[in-house]
């Protein structure tokens, strides 16, 4: 037998080799195949839990703007920053360095960087938290900075924080929405439905390093922004308005002071305010004062005093009771009616026009003057009843007993008792706004039906809402909701009202709101406090509505400062001298913004051209 | 005398007719596999690719989002108007009808002295200027 052939006993053997080593790659095989074509469940289970993974992918929420599309809220990534000392000692980082970078990055103090040194000596933690909502970039940073030094142990989480850039601005009409981007209060609220973002699913498959495959996505269902909401606001006249209440609370100390704007012409809103107000960046809208997050506007209701007037009087008018040129005897300031003392202030009238009724505030005059609406124009009977339900039928049609259509939370309707549970005295005291609520945004709808030819107009704060895709899917429209006074009734008050402001009369309580360069209509109002069962003669809510110009108005606005003070004593204002001026500051602020045309001779006075490089 | 036995040598022709067709099926299945293998290392780069493209996508998003927040804080009327005062320019908002321009300085006297010829004539208008700017 030669070295070159191959005996029997070798082929044997390398058979054998063969087939074991088939044999071996058959038993694998089987197995593979056992696996993947009857796998058992428990198996697959584990293999699912290691490698499959399922994320909802948050859906952001929309934006809140203003009407120039300024943004007021917004969605905003964030990190939490947490640690795991125990892993970091697993991976022998060094704690002293991981808290001098954390300290860095993260700002922290003195006492706050012992405290995370603390942590971080901790061996047996395996969680703790070290700043949350950080800034996104800074959270980026960390992140690279960690992997770059390899640093283990320091986890940055991804979060979402709403955040209001305009702080206090508008707090109270935004709200705030919680940590789970669920709106609380105010428009946040309202537009819940638009707002919210719709989450996204992915599910796929991770590596062995437990990162996603991307060619191993299976569903990739993406997130959906909630739509933007654009308000009426106009953000100039806001902060007119901020400001200007700002400055009523440090001079007059009033425990509250509100402020409503509204276009005359389409009932938007373009400025309300409220203070004493918080910050909804500071976690306000959970922890702060429960009294500052309400929107008084709306939520708090008054007795509105004369500020109530010129409706009552506009309703005698357009009932053809009175005229213009009528003149009522005020009784010389004391009018003993059903039992009951009706004062002028401390003043003393004798007849009065309708006009001077007005200027003067005279209670006894408004009380008169819709007193004839209780009298049967053919026999001359009084009927009281008549009366009240013509003067309430009139409150009713100017809006006020009714929640405003706006549909922000909180609001106070303000409701009516009717008008047959009322004592036959209550039509003179309603009449001059006592024993009768209002909220602001009811008072300046009112007032703006008087500056808008009658037409009481739909007050609305939500302009448009915008979806992610650019499409509106909602754009407000402005709506007349009744002519309440004729034309020409809406103009004859237009003029008493101005005659309010801008007559030189001894006596014109509205003189202080005149706003320089326009007329000015408007009306004071000083309303004695309803405390434990009787009138207030030291506390009370002052206010003034009014309109510019009187004779085309632009915009109404409404001001209400609850218990003023004088500034060097604590001597409660009246509305025509503290709420009258903060009228006057806000209005003129807004006439520039809205570039309301100067009256005539204002225009020809002012020729003084601004100056510009001459070409 | 003993049968001589067959013939078999380790690569005779046999041998060759029987591993050839093994042989080529087995290079063809590595080489199918490689080619597979290869294509899914492709695609998973890819998809890394776009992985990690999408991430900067998002914090691109993210970055802008928060330039968003900062420009809203920062066009607080009350902060332009702060900001107008610490650049010297204490000055309201414009009044009515009154119109307010931007442009470039130098440009603009450039232009007016060269219109004019000479420096001195276009005085009146940089005194102007001046008045203006003060």
């Amino acid at each position: 037998m030669t070295a070159s052939r191959v005996s029997r006993g070798q082929h044997l053997r390398f058979y054998i080799s063969v087939m074991l080593i088939l044999g071996m790659f058959m038993v694998v095989g089987w197995r593979i195949s056992s696996l993947h074509l009857h796998p058992n469940a428990p198996a697959l289970e584990r293999m699912k839990a290691a490698t499959e993974f399922e994320t909802e992918i948050r859906g952001e929420r929309g934006t809140i703007r203003d009407a120039s599309g300024n943004i007021l809220a917004m969605d905003i990534a964030c990190h939490h920053v947490s640690v795991d000392p125990h892993y970091m000692a697993v991976k022998g980082c060094n704690p002293k360095a991981v808290q001098a970078r954390l300290a860095y990055f993260l700002d922290l103090d003195k006492q706050e960087s012992e405290d995370l040194g603390t942590i971080l000596s901790d061996t047996n933690r395996k969680y703790a938290v070290v700043k949350k909502f950080v800034d996104f970039r800074v959270g980026s940073r960390i992140r690279s900075v960690m992997k770059k030094q390899g640093i283990y142990g320091v986890m940055v989480e991804d979060a979402y924080l709403r955040r209001y850039p305009k702080d206090e601005m508008l707090a109270q009409v935004i709200g705030f929405a919680n940590s789970d981007g669920l709106g609380i209060s105010g428009v946040e609220s309202l537009m819940e439905r638009y707002l919210r973002g719709e989450s996204g699913l992915r599910v796929g498959r991770m590596n062995a390093k437990r990162k996603e495959m991307y060619t191993e996505r299976v569903l990739d269902v993406p997130a959906r922004s909630g739509s933007d909401v654009y308000l009426t606001i106009n953000m100039f006249i806001q902060e007119a308005i901020e400001e200007a209440l700002a400055e009523a609370m440090s001079t007059y100390r009033p425990l509250g002071a509100w402020a409503v704007l509204l276009d005359t012409e389409s009932g938007a809103i373009l400025g309300m305010a409220s203070k004493p107000d918080f910050d909804p960046n500071k976690g306000g809208g959970f922890f702060g004062n429960a009294e500052n997050q309400r929107n008084r506007c709306l939520a708090y209701g008054f007795e509105p005093g004369s500020v109530l007037k010129p409706l009552s009087v506009s309703a005698a008018l357009n009932e053809g009771r009175i005229s213009r040129g009528s003149h009522l005897y005020c009784e010389e300031g004391y009018w003993l009616h059903e039992g009951k003392v009706l004062r002028d202030s401390s003043r003393r009238f004798g007849n009065l026009s309708i006009d001077q009724v007005l200027m003067k505030s005279s209670n006894i005059g408004t009380a008169k003057a819709v007193m004839t609406m209780s009298r049967d124009p053919r026999t001359g009977a009084f009927d009281m009843r008549e009366g009240m339900k013509t003067l309430q039928q009139y409150y009713h049609d100017f809006g006020l007993g009714q929640a405003s259509p706006l549909g922000l939370p909180g609001e106070e309707a303000c409701p009516m008792s009717h008008y047959s549970s009322w004592y036959p005295i209550r039509l003179s005291r309603v009449a001059i706004g006592q024993g009768i609520r209002v909220n602001a945004i009811q008072l300046a709808g009112a007032i703006n039906a008087i500056a808008n030819d009658g037409k009481l107009m739909q007050p609305y704060l939500i302009d448009r809402v915008v979806s992610p895709d650019g499409t509106q899917s909602f754009e407000a429209v402005p709506k007349v909701i009744r002519q309440v006074i004729r034309k020409e009734i809406a103009a004859q008050m237009r003029g008493i009202m101005s005659n309010v402001v801008m007559s030189d009369v001894e006596d014109c309580t509205g003189h202080k709101a005149r706003v320089e360069g326009y007329d000015t209509a408007g009306k004071t109002g000083t309303a004695q406090k309803w405390i434990n069962g009787s009138y207030s003669n030291t506390r009370n809510i002052s206010s003034f509505v009014g309109f510019v110009p009187a004779d085309k108005p632009a915009f109404t606005l409404v001001v209400v400062l609850d218990e003023p003070k004088a500034p060097d004593s604590e001597r409660q204002l009246g509305g025509g001298s503290s709420a009258a001026l903060v009228f006057r500051q806000i209005a003129e602020a807004a006439a520039k913004t809205l570039s309301v045309p100067l009256r005539e001779s204002e225009l020809h006075a002012s020729t003084s051209p601004a100056w510009r490089p001459s070409p | 005398m003993a049968k001589a036995k067959p013939n078999v040598r380790k690569g005779s022709p046999s041998t060759f007719r029987r591993l050839t067709p093994f042989t080529v099926l087995l290079l063809m299945g590595v080489v199918f596999c490689l080619i597979y293998v290869s294509l899914e290392s492709k695609i998973d780069q890819h998809g890394d690719e776009l992985k990690r493209l999408d991430g900067e996508i998002r914090q691109a998003e993210l970055l802008l989002k928060a330039e968003q927040l900062d420009w809203a804080r920062t066009l607080r009327p009350e902060n332009i108007r702060r900001t107008l005062v610490s650049q010297g320019m204490n000055m309201d908002f414009p009044q009515h009808r009154q119109k307010i321009e931007v442009f470039n300085h130098s440009v603009w006297i450039r232009e007016q002295t060269t219109r004019a010829g000479r420096i001195a004539d276009a005085e009146p208008q940089l005194g102007l200027m001046e008045v203006a700017s003060r």
